[in-house]
C-alpha cells in the first residue's frame, strides 16, 4: 500500500480546495460530462521515482533558452550541470566530459538517436548537429545510468531532443513557435533560430532551423586573437507526427551544413560538413505496456583542409559515414510496483576515410592515402531492466545489458612508397597482412536504489558495470609517419596517434551516491561522490619523439592507443536558495562545485585533460518582466598533467558574467557581459593552440574568450 | 569533386574483399531493418485493430459512452432525488468498503466531504449552505438524516475513487499540461469506458492520464444510492514540474 508522504499530502491539500471549487462548477458541467472529480496532480520531478535517478540532471526549455541566448555550442550549455566540463573543439563542437570521462565514453543521443563520429579528430561531435535554441530538453545522467538508456558507454548518457510533437486541443489549427537572434561582440558572432509548429488534433508538423557564424574570437587581456576559431553552420529539420488511438507516429528529416569551422587545437580545419538524416518512430501506450519503435539513417560527408590561419598548405582529407540505427523498446507494467523494460537495438556504422593526393607534393602523393577503407562497426544490444516502486519513498532499478560489437575494415595504402614515405608504407603493409576482424561481447549492469527517509532528504546509491568497445579510429588507424599520425586524435595536443587493432573494450565499475537535502522551502542542496575504476581504459603509450622532415626535434610525440587501468573519483556539489520571493519571481542564489581526480594506474600518472577544481556562484533576480543575473566562475590551476603528452599546465582564473533581460509585449531582450573584466586565461581542457603555433611558431594553450557583450532577442508565439 | 580512393592496379585485394565483408555488413543492416519494419508493421496493425489490444470491454465501451451520454442527460431530470433516497433506505447497512475511507477522509484537511452532486441539488437546497459548511468532519459517521447520509456516502465514494486514481497516477513524464479524462463505471465498480475529453496536446501525457484511470480500475462497488447518471465521472490530471 501507499504510505502518505509529503508529496501526496501536498497534492491532497491542493486538490481538496479544488473539491470545493468543483462544487460550484459541476452544476451545469455534470449534466453532459459526468461528475467532476478534483484534479490529480502529477509531479514530474522531485519525487522518488523508479527510472528517474536523482543523479540525473535535466535542463528545461526555459533554462536552455533564457540562460544562453547567445550560445551556439550545446556542450558548453551543459557545463551548468556540476561535474560536466568540455574539451574544446571548434566553435560549436566542444566535447562534453562527465566526471573525467569524455568522447565516445559518453553516449550522446539526439532525438533518441546516436550520431557517430565522422572525422579522425571528432570534429563533428553529436552535439554539433544541435543548436541550444532549438532544443527543448536536455538531460545528463552520469556513469551509473540505467542500462535501458543506452549501451556502449562507460561515462554516462547525454540525451537532447527537439520539441515533442504538439497537437491542437480544441480542433482549431494550432500555430505556435519561437524565434530568436543574437549578436556576440567578441568575434562578431551572430545567429538565429526558429521553431514553428502547425498542428491539428491528429497531425502536427514542426520545422526547426538555425544559422550561426562567427569570426575568430579574442582572448582576454593581452592574449590577442585566437586563430582558427571561426565557424559557420546551418541546421534544418522537419518533423511530422500523427496521433490516433493506436499511437503516435513520427517522421523527421533534417539537413546540416557547415562550410567552415576552425579548430584552434587541431592541425586541420573543417572545410565542409554535410549531413542529412531521416528517422521514424512509433510510440504506443497500451494496457499491457508502452512501445517505442524507431529507425534512423544518417549520411555524413566531412572534409578537412586548412582555413586561412593555417595556410599556406593543402591537404584534403575526406570522411564519409553512413549509419543505420533501429530500436524496439518495451515498458511492461507487471503490477503497481513492478515495471519491466525490455529492448533490442541495432546500430550500423560504415566509414570511409581517405586523403586525396596533393599535386606536386613529394610527401602527399602520388596516390590517395587510404586511412580507413570501408570499415564497419555493427552493434546489436539487448537489455532487460526491472523498475520497482516499493513505496512513495523507495524505488529501485536493476538491469542487465548485452552488446555485441562487430568491426572490420579493408586494406589501406599510403600516399606512396618513396624514401620519405617509408614509415607509412611499411605500416600499411603490416596492417594489410593482419586479420582485422574484431568481435566483442560486452556485458553491462546497473543497480540504483533511491530512498527518501524523510520529506526533506533523499539518498541514492548506484553501482554499474559498463563496457565500451573501441571506435573505428582507435582500432583501425595505422599511419606511423609523423604527419599521418598527427592527423589522428581528438585530444587537441598536437601529438600523433597510431591505432591499435588489438585494443580490448574498456570496462568500468562505478559506485556513486547522491544525497539531496531540502531542509526548508526554497533551499536545497545536493552532493554526489563517486568512484570509477576502469579496466583496459583506452589511453595511449609513448612510441617516439616526432621530428621535422629535416630530422629536427619538435614539441610533439607519437603515441599509440593502448589499454591501461585507470581510476576516477571526485564529488559534485550543488545548492540553491531562494533569498526573497519565489524561484520564478524573486532572488535566487545558486552555487556549485566539482572536483575530479583521474589517475593512470598503469603509469602512476595523472590522466590527460582532467578538469581542475572549479566552482560557480550565481545570483538571479526576477521581478515581473525584469531579469538580472550575475555569476562568478572560478577554476583552480591545472597542475596534474599528462607528461607523456606534454600537456601544458594552466593557471587558475575567475570570471565574472553579468546579464539583464526585459520582456515587453512578448519580446525578450537580453544583454550579457561575458568575462566582464576581460580576464586573460587559458582553458584547462582547451589543448594547445596549433592555429597560433603555425602562424607564430610559439606554442601556447588555447586561450579562453575575452570580454564579449552579447545581445539577444527572442519571442514566443 | 570528391576523389574516391584510387587503388593501384597491382595491389592484391586483402582479406576484406567486398564479397565477404560488404555482404555481411549489408545482411546485418538488412536483418536490422527487416526486424524494425516488422515491428513497425505490427504497430500499424495494432493501431488499426486498436480495440482488440486494449483490455476487454474497454475500447468497445468507448463507443458506448457516446450513446449512454444522451439517455443519461434525458434521465437526469426525469429521475429526481427521490429514487436515490428510496434506494438508500432500502440498503441501510453500508458496505464495509465504503465505511473504510471515511476515517481516511477525516485526517485530510479541507472541506472535501462537502461535495454535493448536481443531481442532489434540489434535496440539498432544502438544507442549504449552513448544513454543508457547518458539517464538522467528526460528525460525519454519526447518524444523520437519510438524505444526508446518502449524500455523504456518495461523497465518500467519490473521494475513494479519486484516491485510487491518485495512487495509480503516472510516476514520471516529460512535459507539462492538463488532461481531462471521462470514465464510466458499472454497478460492480468495473470500468465501462474511459476516454480523453480534454487533451493536453501531447500524446504521451494524454495516454498516461488515461492509463492512470484504467490502472485504478476496478473500483469498489458504488453505493446503491448513486443514480445511473452519477456513474460517469471526469477527472483532470495535471502534469507539472
Ligand atoms: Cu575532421
Amino acid at each position: 500500500m501507499y504510505t502518505h508522504t509529503c508529496a501526496l499530502r501536498a497534492a491532497l491539500l491542493v486538490t481538496s480546495t479544488l473539491f470545493t471549487a468543483c462544487l460550484f462548477t459541476s452544476g451545469a458541467y455534470a449534466q453532459d460530462t459526468g461528475t467532476a472529480l478534483p484534479t490529480v496532480d502529477v509531479e514530474t520531478s522531485g519525487e522518488v521515482t523508479a527510472g528517474n535517478p536523482l543523479a540525473a540532471t535535466s535542463l528545461s526549455t526555459d533554462e536552455l533558452k533564457a540562460s544562453n541566448p547567445a550560445s551556439t555550442d550545446t556542450a558548453k550549455v551543459l557545463t551548468s550541470v556540476p561535474g560536466v566540463s568540455v574539451n574544446s573543439g571548434g566553435g560549436f563542437s566542444s566535447m562534453p566530459t562527465i566526471r573525467g570521462l569524455s568522447e565516445q565514453r559518453i553516449k550522446i543521443l539526439v532525438d533518441g538517436q546516436p550520431i557517430d563520429a565522422a572525422c579522425p579528430n571528432d570534429m563533428n561531435s553529436p552535439l554539433s548537429y544541435t543548436m541550444p535554441q532549438t532544443l527543448s530538453s536536455v538531460s545528463v545522467i552520469p556513469g551509473v545510468a540505467p542500462v535501458s538508456m543506452g549501451g556502449d558507454n562507460i561515462g554516462g548518457v547525454i540525451a537532447v531532443s527537439g520539441p515533442e510533437p504538439r497537437f491542437s486541443t480544441d480542433g482549431s489549427l494550432l500555430l505556435t513557435g519561437d524565434a530568436s537572434a543574437f549578436y556576440r561582440s567578441n568575434g562578431d558572432g551572430f545567429g538565429g533560430a526558429v521553431t514553428l509548429t502547425a498542428a491539428g488534433t491528429n497531425l502536427s508538423a514542426t520545422y526547426t532551423g538555425s544559422y550561426t557564424q562567427s569570426d575568430n574570437y579574442k582572448g582576454g587581456n593581452s592574449l590577442g586573437t585566437v586563430r582558427s576559431t571561426e565557424y559557420a553552420k546551418t541546421d534544418h529539420a522537419l518533423a511530422l507526427a500523427w496521433q490516433n488511438a493506436g499511437g503516435l507516429w513520427e517522421i523527421k528529416g533534417g539537413y546540416h551544413f557547415s562550410p567552415y569551422e576552425g579548430f584552434a587545437n587541431q592541425w586541420m580545419d573543417m572545410t565542409s560538413n554535410t549531413s542529412w538524416f531521416v528517422q521514424g518512430r512509433y510510440r504506443g501506450v497500451f494496457n499491457w505496456g508502452n512501445v517505442d519503435l524507431s529507425a534512423s539513417y544518417r549520411d555524413t560527408d566531412h572534409e578537412m583542409n586548412f582555413l586561412a590561419d593555417k595556410l599556406p598548405g593543402d591537404m584534403p582529407m575526406n570522411t564519409q559515414v553512413h549509419t543505420f540505427t533501429s530500436a524496439a523498446k518495451f515498458e511492461l507494467p507487471l503490477s503497481k510496483r513492478d515495471t519491466v523494460k525490455l529492448g533490442l537495438e541495432y546500430h550500423h556504422q560504415w566509414l570511409n576515410d581517405y586523403w586525396p593526393p596533393v599535386a606536386g607534393s613529394m610527401m602527399m602523393g602520388p596516390n590517395t592515402f587510404v586511412n580507413i577503407n570501408q570499415a564497419h562497426r555493427n552493434r546489436i544490444g539487448a537489455y532487460a531492466e526491472w523498475q520497482a516502486q516499493w513505496s512513495d519513498t523507495l524505488s529501485s532499478v536493476v538491469g542487465v545489458r548485452y552488446d555485441r560489437v562487430e568491426m572490420n575494415t579493408g586494406d589501406v595504402q599510403p600516399y606512396g612508397t618513396s624514401m620519405m614515405q617509408m614509415a607509412d608504407a611499411m605500416a600499411a603493409n603490416a596492417f594489410n597482412a593482419i586479420d582485422r576482424n574484431r568481435n566483442d561481447n560486452n556485458w553491462n549492469g546497473s543497480a540504483i536504489v533511491t530512498w527518501a527517509p524523510a520529506d526533506t532528504v533523499s539518498i541514492e546509491l548506484g553501482y554499474a558495470h559498463k563496457t565500451r568497445s573501441p571506435n573505428i579510429y582507435e582500432r583501425y588507424t595505422w599511419g606511423r609517419g609523423s604527419m599521418a599520425s598527427r592527423m589522428i586524435g581528438w585530444f587537441g595536443d598536437g601529438n600523433g596517434y597510431v591505432g591499435n587493432v588489438n585494443l580490448k573494450p574498456e570496462r568500468a565499475d562505478t559506485v556513486s551516491a547522491t544525497l539531496s537535502v531540502a531542509p526548508a522551502p526554497g533551499l536545497s542542496f545536493k552532493v554526489s561522490p563517486y568512484y570509477t575504476h576502469v579496466d583496459d581504459y583506452i589511453d595511449a603509450v609513448y612510441v617516439q619523439d616526432l621530428l621535422t622532415p629535416m630530422g629536427m626535434p619538435t614539441d610533439f610525440v607519437q603515441l599509440q592507443f593502448a589499454n591501461l587501468d585507470a581510476e576516477f573519483y571526485g564529488v559534485d556539489v550543488s545548492g540553491e536558495a531562494v533569498l526573497a520571493g519565489t524561484r520564478e519571481n524573486g532572488t535566487l542564489v545558486r552555487a556549485s562545485l566539482a572536483w575530479v581526480h583521474g589517475e593512470n594506474l598503469t603509469g602512476q600518472l595523472p590522466l590527460y585533460h582532467q578538469m581542475p577544481l572549479n566552482a560557480k556562484l550565481g545570483v538571479t533576480y526576477h521581478a515581473g518582466a525584469l531579469e538580472l543575473g550575475g555569476e562568478l566562475e572560478w577554476v583552480d590551476r591545472k597542475d596534474r598533467v599528462d607528461s607523456r603528452r606534454n600537456e601544458p599546465e594552466t593557471a587558475s582564473y575567475a570570471l565574472v558574467n553579468l546579464s539583464a533581460a526585459y520582456t515587453l509585449a512578448g519580446w525578450r531582450l537580453s544583454v550579457e557581459a561575458e568575462n566582464l573584466f576581460d580576464k586573460g586565461y587559458y582553458l584547462p581542457l582547451g589543448g594547445v593552440s596549433l592555429g597560433d603555433y603555425k602562424a607564430t611558431g610559439v606554442l601556447r594553450p588555447v586561450p579562453g574568450m575575452g570580454r564579449s557583450i552579447n545581445l539577444g532577442l527572442s519571442t514566443k508565439f | 569533386m570528391r576523389m574516391p580512393p584510387a587503388f593501384p592496379k597491382d595491389r592484391a585485394p586483402g582479406r576484406y574483399t567486398p564479397g565477404w565483408g560488404t555482404g555481411m555488413r549489408q545482411s546485418a543492416a538488412l536483418a536490422g531493418s527487416l526486424l524494425l519494419n516488422l515491428l513497425l508493421l505490427a504497430g500499424v496493425v495494432a493501431a488499426m485493430r486498436g480495440p482488440d489490444l486494449l483490455a476487454p470491454g474497454v475500447r468497445s465501451a468507448l463507443v458506448t459512452i457516446a450513446i449512454t451520454a444522451q439517455p443519461k442527460e434525458a434521465s437526469s431530470p426525469l429521475a429526481p432525488p427521490e429514487p436515490a433516497t428510496v434506494r438508500q433506505t432500502a440498503a441501510p447497512t453500508p458496505p464495509a468498503a465504503e465505511e473504510h475511507p471515511a476515517p481516511v477522509l477525516l485526517v485530510e484537511p479541507g472541506p472535501a466531504p462537502v461535495l454535493v452532486p448536481a443531481a442532489k441539488a434540489p434535496a440539498s437546497a432544502a438544507e442549504p449552505q449552513p448544513a454543508a459548511t457547518a458539517l464538522p468532519p467528526a460528525l460525519r459517521p454519526a447518524p444523520l438524516l437519510p438524505a444526508e447520509d446518502a449524500s455523504a456516502r456518495i461523497d465518500a465514494y467519490r473521494q475513494q475513487l479519486w484516491q485510487r486514481i491518485l495512487a495509480a497516477r503516472p510516476r514520471a513524464a516529460s512535459g507539462t499540461g492538463t488532461v481531462t479524462i471521462r470514465f464510466r463505471i458499472d454497478r460492480s465498480g468495473a470500468l465501462v469506458s474511459a476516454q480523453v475529453i480534454g487533451p493536453s496536446g501531447q500524446f504521451l501525457l494524454d495516454r498516461m492520464a488515461l492509463q492512470a484511470v484504467r490502472r485504478a480500475a476496478p473500483f469498489p462497488a458504488p453505493p446503491a444510492a448513486m443514480g445511473e447518471a452519477e456513474l460517469t465521472f471526469t477527472v483532470p490530471v495535471a502534469f507539472h514540474r
